[in-house]
């Protein structure tokens, strides 16, 4: 049994940027059909370009969107319609880590204070105990326990990062979706992080769903990948298949886009790349000028 | 391509040659530290803290001649 299962996830959500004055915002198609199956201490991979619907399906999965259509189940229980409070326990189980960890951090609390706060909230521990275990998270993590003293604004971006993982891992969750946590990253920080998760992964049994448009980071952390283009899922299947032998053409015009150190004086002009059209492939669909690429609060 | 530290250029050499054989240590450590779909046997490391280590104390003690 699969630990979280999405069984034909839909979701729309009011698009306002196409709202008319004194009309309702129509609806906009982010997710169709969506088939999404982690195994316990399974790390799958989301990847697509921006727009691409990763960070709404991760949000539906732990129902920070109501998914429109389609399941969720979680351990075999259907979660897809339960309320806030009957969710609760389970938010313990599921836990989100961040793209940008200054945002996600409160700037006015101590690192400290931060990470013990779930301990708190979900009432696993007192404020004394759980300033205890933030201490030791926070070693957990790579983190001097002195900076657990800090604030937010004091860190670096690897740094904030590993709080942020220490947060998520404080009420020892069964699963973290990880939303481009290392993405902001420079290469020698975002290789600790990810030596990091595996690690964590290994030691905790934890199961990740880690959205990512960086193939190569993929490759180095997931056992499976899930390929989403416009909303829809083009390919699934484990890391060495689906590298080794990519069957959507967007999954390969993917991959031929990522720039290798070696000198290839043609990668930039090969016509390989991104270019061919996909949505009569797939049956129409969001045209490029439609996919509001980059905006505040964007739908990727 | 130039490779900076701590203020200081590590290296300089063109792209095709700097990747090819890297001359400094922290240019190699830095290649070592980037995830590559194409080699995924590598074992992926970030850069030895001795090695960070060692370039800091070297910009400080170069800091300390310049002033």
């Amino acid at each position: 049994m699969s630990l979280l299962e999405a069984q034909g996830l839909g979701l729309a959500l009011p698009d306002r940027a196409a709202k008319r004055l004194f009309q309702p915002a129509p609806q906009r198609e982010i997710l169709k059909d969506v088939d999404l199956a982690v195994a316990l201490g399974e790390a799958v991979g989301l990847v697509g370009e921006s727009g691409s619907g990763k960070t709404s399906l991760g949000r539906c999965l732990v129902r920070l969107y109501q998914p429109t259509s389609g399941r969720l189940l979680f351990s075999g229980r259907d979660i897809t319609h339960l309320g806030e409070s009957e969710l609760r326990p389970l938010r313990a189980r599921l836990q989100v880590i961040f793209q940008d960890p200054h945002s996600s951090l409160n700037p006015r609390r101590r690192i400290a204070d931060i990470v013990a706060q779930p301990l708190i909230a979900f009432g696993l521990a007192d404020p004394a105990t759980a300033r205890r275990q933030a201490v030791a998270l926070l070693d957990r993590v790579g983190l001097d326990p002195r900076l657990g003293g800090r604030f937010p604004h004091q860190l670096s971006g690897g740094q904030r990062q590993r709080a942020c993982i220490a947060r998520a891992i404080a009420v020892e969750p069964a699963l973290v979706i990880a939303d481009e946590i290392v993405s902001g990253l420079d290469v020698s920080t975002q290789a600790q992080i990810l030596t990091l998760l595996r690690a964590l992964r290994r030691d905790l049994g934890l199961a990740l769903v880690f959205i990512s448009h960086d193939l190569s980071v993929v490759r180095a952390l997931c056992d499976r990948v899930v390929v989403l283009r416009g909303g829809v899922v083009v390919e699934a299947g484990s890391v060495e298949s689906l590298f080794a032998a990519p069957r959507h053409p967007y999954t390969r015009a993917l991959l031929a886009a990522i720039p290798l150190p070696e000198p290839d004086a043609t990668w930039l002009d090969r016509k390989d790349g991104l270019e061919p059209d996909w949505e009569t492939e797939r049956g129409g669909g969001r045209s490029h000028a439609d996919r509001r690429d980059g905006r505040a609060g964007h739908w990727c | 391509m130039t490779v900076l530290h701590a203020g200081r250029v590590l290296e300089e050499a063109a792209n095709p040659a700097l990747f090819a054989a890297p001359r400094h240590p922290y240019t190699a450590a830095l290649m070592r530290a980037t995830p590559r779909y194409d080699r995924p046997g590598e074992a992926l490391e970030p850069v030895p803290a001795a090695l960070a280590e060692q370039l800091r104390a070297e910009a400080e003690a170069l800091d300390h001649v310049l002033a």
